[in-house]
């Protein structure tokens, strides 16, 4: 169970990678803009539709026919 | 899994009483740890669902049978499906992405350990959560006891009048919960593998399985946020007095329908591309050969990661949508199909004049090779608006989204768990037992889902509780319910290999495979820390460069 010694070469190598915090913090905002895009979507999709219908025989109407 | 404790000669400790290994496993926040914890949690639900499908068989195996009744088969289809997907699935991903991750990329642990322990505890809420509706759904009301809208749930049936008491509000709640997790998993795992890779490992060095997984993971952002804002709305229609799917009160059944397959369809991809990740790992190593084509290979992943974002409405064709959407979707659907078929050949390419070892995990990967890519050519015949009109809600569906998640995600996983073991455990999985168990579970799934296409094209509606004889669908409904009792005796067969194993397995040591990558350069199990410096890399395959001085990749790269 013990660790095995480091077999690989210690180069001394300029190594420099973003911080994690700010690419958390993207990834944050990345999903919770997705979140509210639905949203924005849904109030665009009803802004301006009627409140007296469809009526229910309106919507079970088949499209096709 | 892991230990950092230090052997002393002579000296005999005392075993830690299991409260304290309970607690230290509640509590941990370990990458390996938690990644063994999402695995067992995956099995358990695989067990779990996988009683659900055959309760569901036992029923269709004969016409005009009565073996459960209608409300529950309703349920179990229901139990079943968002089990699969959401409770099997995703964590089994998760699991081997939290475990292999940051040991492939030379790092000792997750970018937030603590976030990572949050997340799968939020998961494993969320099917906590499924199945206590079988307790609490009831409610006052009498109402049934379990989610029976099916696992896309759609409008209006969520609604409060068609369906009351508390079930379907398990069912949102559940998938609330663990899609934060997720959301949560894949941030994480993004940071991990944006800024925790050890020197040397640039992007263009990464394993092919941190390159699937960082894909995979931004897919879950963009994806899974849809389905949390849409059960949002839900719960605003069933408690605030929302119409947002109300259609009786100018709310619209199409728009919970994009919400979901948003999520829906995208989901397909994030389940299988670390299935993917899976196979550019095995498939290379037992045929001895690095993979071919490693750039094209990444940019197929992102070209689908990219392309799947915008199939979604396939799922939808014969709702009513205009021919130009129609159009959109089919073009798009066939376009995805370009860069998994390139997958494909380059996996093929690898195999090709290699020396192939038909240990199990390669058996898997090769059956997965086939089996996808009849999955993938019956969706794109699915890919067609004319065509998916005439199947549509038909056994011809159910055994295409099967071929893909069993013949593909699950012979994936399947392949994984007998690579990656021996590294979790330190033991070696038996051959014989593992060989017993690839070829039950190909025959039963070739008896399952094979067959299942021809009801489908014989007309078979998904979802039916019984039908009348003399359609032609009898006997094949025989078959594929006998095609799936092989399938469970495979998975017993598996899970007592799994339980032997850990227990009278071979000792594996620390690269059983004789693999490049370096998660094998560790001891098996790895230890709390991982590497006991943090290792330096010059090329993809670091192992080969250390075992191969005279010959290293590094030269060519």
């Amino acid at each position: 169970m013990s660790a095995m010694a480091n077999p690989f070469p210690q180069a001394a190598a300029t190594w420099s990678l973003p911080y994690r915090g700010k690419v958390a913090m993207a990834g944050l905002i990345i999903a919770e803009s997705a979140i509210f895009t639905i949203f924005v979507v849904a109030y665009l999709f009803y802004v301006r539709k009627s409140l007296a219908g469809p009526t229910p025989r309106e919507v079970l109407e088949t499209p096709i026919f | 899994m892991s230990s950092n404790a230090i052997t002393i000669p002579g000296v005999q400790i005392d075993e830690k009483p299991w409260v304290d290994t309970l607690h230290e496993w509640v509590t941990t926040v370990d990458h390996k740890r938690l990644g063994v914890l999402y695995i067992l949690y995956a099995l358990l639900f695989l067990v779990i669902a996988g009683v659900e499908a055959l309760i569901i068989r036992i029923q269709l195996m004969f016409p005009h049978n009565h073996f459960v009744s209608p409300g529950v088969f309703n349920r179990l289809f229901t139990m079943h499906g968002t089990t699969m997907v959401f409770f099997m699935g995703m964590p089994i991903l998760f699991g081997f992405a939290n475990y292999l991750v940051p040991l492939m990329i030379g790092a000792r642990d997750m970018a937030f350990p603590r976030l990572n322990a949050f997340s799968f505890w939020l998961s494993a809420l969320g099917g906590f959560l499924l199945y206590f509706s079988l307790v609490g759904a009831n409610g006052l009301y009498g109402a049934g006891n379990a989610p029976d809208v099916g696992w896309w749930a759609y409008a209006p049936l969520t609604a409060r009048a068609f369906s009351p008491g508390h079930s379907t509000d398990y069912w949102t709640l559940a998938l609330l919960v663990s899609g934060f997790g997720s959301i949560g998993t894949a941030i994480n795992i993004i940071a991990t593998i944006l800024c925790m890779r050890c020197p040397g490992m640039k992007l263009n060095r990464m394993p092919l399985l941190a390159w699937l997984n960082l894909v995979m993971a931004g897919m879950v952002l963009l994806a899974v946020s849809p389905l949390t804002a849409a059960q949002f709305m839900l719960l605003i229609d069933r408690y605030l007095g929302g119409h947002f799917f109300d259609t009786q009160a100018g709310g619209s059944a199409m728009l919970w329908m994009h919400f979901f397959w948003i999520f829906g369809h995208p989901e397909v991809y994030i389940l299988i591309i670390p299935c993917f990740a899976f196979m550019s790992e095995i498939i290379p190593v037992f045929s001895r050969k690095p993979i071919f084509g490693y750039p094209v290979m990444v940019a197929a992943t992102v070209c689908i990661g990219f392309v799947s974002m915008s199939v979604w409405a396939h799922h939808m064709f014969s709702v009513g949508m205009n021919s130009y959407a129609n159009s959109f979707f089919t073009i798009t659907t066939m376009a995805v199909g370009v860069p998994t078929g390139i997958k494909i050949f380059n996996w093929l390419g690898t195999m090709w004049g290699g020396r192939i070892q038909f240990k199990v995990p390669m058996l898997f990967c090769i059956g997965f090779l086939f089996q996808f890519l009849i999955a993938g050519l019956t969706g794109v015949m699915l890919g067609s608006a004319a065509f998916a009109s005439q199947l549509t809600l038909s056994y011809f569906v159910v055994a295409h989204f099967h071929y893909t998640l069993v013949g593909g995600v699950v012979f994936g996983v399947f392949a994984a768990i007998y690579y990656w073991y021996p590294k979790i455990t330190g033991r070696m999985l038996n051959e014989t037992l593992g060989k017993l168990h690839f070829w039950l579970f190909l025959i039963g799934f070739h008896l399952t889902f094979d067959l299942m296409h021809i009801p489908g094209l014989l007309g078979m509606p998904r979802r039916i509780y019984t039908y009348e004889p003399g359609r032609g669908w009898d006997t094949l409904n025989l078959l594929i319910s006998v095609g799936g009792f092989i399938q469970a005796i495979a998975v017993v067969i598996f899970v007592a290999n799994l339980v032997i194993s850990y227990f009278k397995g071979k000792t594996a040591g620390n690269d059983p495979w004789d693999a490049w990558t370096l998660e094998w350069s560790t001891s098996s199990p790895p230890p709390a820390y991982n590497f006991a410096s943090i290792p330096v890399v010059a090329s993809r395959r670091p192992l080969w460069d250390l075992k191969h001085p005279e010959d290293p990749d590094s030269q060519y790269e």
